[in-house]
């Protein structure tokens, strides 16, 4: 087990006017490769979640372990423990500050005091799994880039670390089309490497395309935490607290309601287009 | 702002008489009071017009002990005075520290000192209490705004007080974010000497910066593009204006007061 929280809490201004309790009770644990979705409505508390995960928030109360040992109980050896996982904020380009793109990545590796080839190696790494030429950009500043490249660039300044758990908050947020499905492939190919991830999002269709597990967060509560099959089949509950279920959830269903036989509640467009093509091989017959 | 307000100043909301009279009515009616505490020299009219604080905190619906807040970062001065009194006053000898003499007069005058400073923290807090701070910003542009006809920019200094006023808290949650970003990547902001302290807080401050311009920019363009051109001419959604119950408001503040100050002459 890579991480494990046990009945978290987390309240913002604690005993002022404005106290406001973001999270109550959650557990969780995270395994290695895993690929975890984080959804819930506006204000649920996803982004408060990922920064207790990644070990920057101190819980009001509850405990966070990483690999066995609780990472708050030892202040001392708190940024060490850290860089098991990786957290890239909501929006993280306005994080960038160095004067080229390469001494903006190796902000990680030079505080930890590692030297200037591992830098390099880690680096060119980092940079190419999110799809950018080293060489090409090295030099360049960040501010000159585009949006969806600075965003790249600020990932890598995370991936650098080789975090064994990498948490993204909203990572598709403003980006185009082919910037999205690109960062989502990039993030796949870590996960595949090896790499757990947790995903924070609000899209509903890429958390089926790519999640193998979701977890559900409302008003600082888990309410569910199971695969994303079943966390979509109660479109009900989900459309209560402000949620939509997937489009090919919902055109599967009204397919059904129509007479297709469609596997039940397909969750992702591929699923979705096997079942139609199952459907109607099957009444050709 | 998504809701999430930092607690700014001290600013209770709450519906009460006091929020809702003129701030400039307000403003006036403090700086009388603060005025007139200097003119009280009597220790028991002093102690008796502290009976008035926890009379005004109901009034003003703002629990009392948010109001004795307002004391606590002044604590220190308070002692200091208290303690300059009580050693440095001629008179009869209580106890000596040393060289140090406390005298019973330095001990009465104290008393008084820091009782009347106590006082004039806790009645002028009221303001900054019920009234926030944009219509604080308001109320300076208003009595300010006479000052016009010499070309002194009234409103430019109201507007820019309240656009400071509103994005401070914006600032703040961003630079927070910012900072924990940073010490995700392992940057470490307290430890080190002085040099590398500062330094530490480079990848801080220019994304702060940078995003704060950024801001600016949007802002004003946005001002612009809903017609925004200046002072002159601008008539407001909210503009302050006396009522009568205002009026009411003041003459029983001065009644109060003057009867005050004019009990501790007699005495
Ligand atoms: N720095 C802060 N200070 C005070 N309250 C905060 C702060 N950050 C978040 N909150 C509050 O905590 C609650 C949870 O916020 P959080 O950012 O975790 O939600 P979220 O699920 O990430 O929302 P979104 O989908 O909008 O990003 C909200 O009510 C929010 O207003
Ligand atoms: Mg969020």
């Amino acid at each position: 087990m890579l991480i494990e929280i046990e009945d978290v809490s987390y309240t913002y201004l604690a005993g002022s006017q404005a106290a406001n309790s973001a999270l109550s009770k959650a557990s969780l644990t995270i395994d290695r490769g895993e690929f975890i979705a984080l959804i819930g409505p506006t204000g649920s508390g996803k982004s408060t979640l990922a920064q207790v995960l990644a070990g920057l928030l101190r819980p009001s109360f509850g405990r966070v372990i990483y690999e066995g040992s609780d990472i708050w109980e030892e202040p001392k050896l708190l940024s060490k423990r850290r860089s098991l996982t990786g957290l890239v904020f909501q929006e993280p380009e306005k994080q960038l500050f160095e004067m080229t793109v390469a001494e903006d990545i190796a902000f990680w590796p030079k505080n930890l005091g590692l030297g200037a080839e591992e830098i390099t190696t880690r680096a060119k790494s980092a940079l190419s799994a999110v799809g950018l030429d080293y060489e090409l950009y090295k030099d360049r500043s960040p501010f000159t880039l585009s949006g969806g490249e600075m965003r790249r660039v600020a990932i890598a300044g995370i991936l650098v670390m080789n975090p064994k758990v990498l948490i993204v908050d909203e990572p598709t947020v403003g980006l185009d089309h082919r910037g999205r499905t690109g960062l989502m492939d990039k993030i796949q190919k870590l996960n595949q490497a090896g790499t757990s991830i947790v995903f924070v999002s609000h899209d509903m269709d890429t958390v089926a395309e790519y999640a193998q597990r979701v977890i559900l967060i409302n008003e600082g509560r888990i309410i569910q935490d199971s695969s994303p099959r079943e966390v979509f089949r109660n479109k009900e509950m989900l459309n209560k607290i402000g949620l939509e279920v997937p489009v090919a959830t919902e055109i599967g269903a009204r397919l059904r309601e129509v007479g297709y036989h469609i596997a039940p509640d397909p969750v992702s467009v591929s699923e979705l287009e096997a079942g139609i093509l199952a459907s109607r091989g099957e009444s050709q017959r | 702002m998504s809701g999430r307000s930092l607690a700014l100043g001290q600013y209770y909301a709450a519906k009460s008489p006091l929020h809702a009279l003129d701030p400039r009515v307000k403003l006036f009616l403090s700086l009388t009071i603060v005025t007139a505490l200097f003119f009280v020299d009597n220790l028991a009219v002093l102690v008796g017009a502290a009976f008035l604080v926890p009379v005004l905190a109901s009034v003003a619906k703002v629990p009392f002990k948010w109001v004795l807040k307002g004391v606590r970062p002044l604590v220190f001065i308070l002692f200091f005075t208290f303690l300059i009194h009580l050693f440095l006053t001629e008179g009869a000898t209580l106890f000596a520290i040393g060289p140090l003499r406390a005298t019973g007069e330095g001990l009465l005058k104290g008393i008084f000192y820091s009782t009347r400073l106590i006082l004039v923290i806790l009645f002028s807090s009221f303001i900054t209490l019920t009234t926030s701070p944009v219509q604080l910003a308001d109320a300076i542009e208003s009595i300010l705004s006479p000052l016009k006809v010499i070309r002194f920019p009234a409103h430019e200094i109201a507007l820019m007080m309240t656009i400071a006023l509103r994005f401070i808290p914006t600032l703040l949650t961003e630079a927070e974010t910012i900072m924990k970003a940073q010490k995700g990547r392992g940057a470490n902001f307290d430890s080190g000497n002085i040099l590398k302290r500062a330094r530490s807080f480079i990848p801080l401050l220019i994304p702060l910066f940078i995003s704060a311009f950024r801001r600016a920019d949007e802002l004003a363009l946005a001002m612009e593009a809903r017609g925004y051109a200046g002072g002159s001419g601008r008539t407001r959604l909210h503009s302050l204006k006396i009522t009568p119950r205002d009026v009411a408001w003041l003459f029983l503040g001065l009644l109060i007061i003057f009867s005050v100050v004019g009990l501790s002459w007699r005495l």
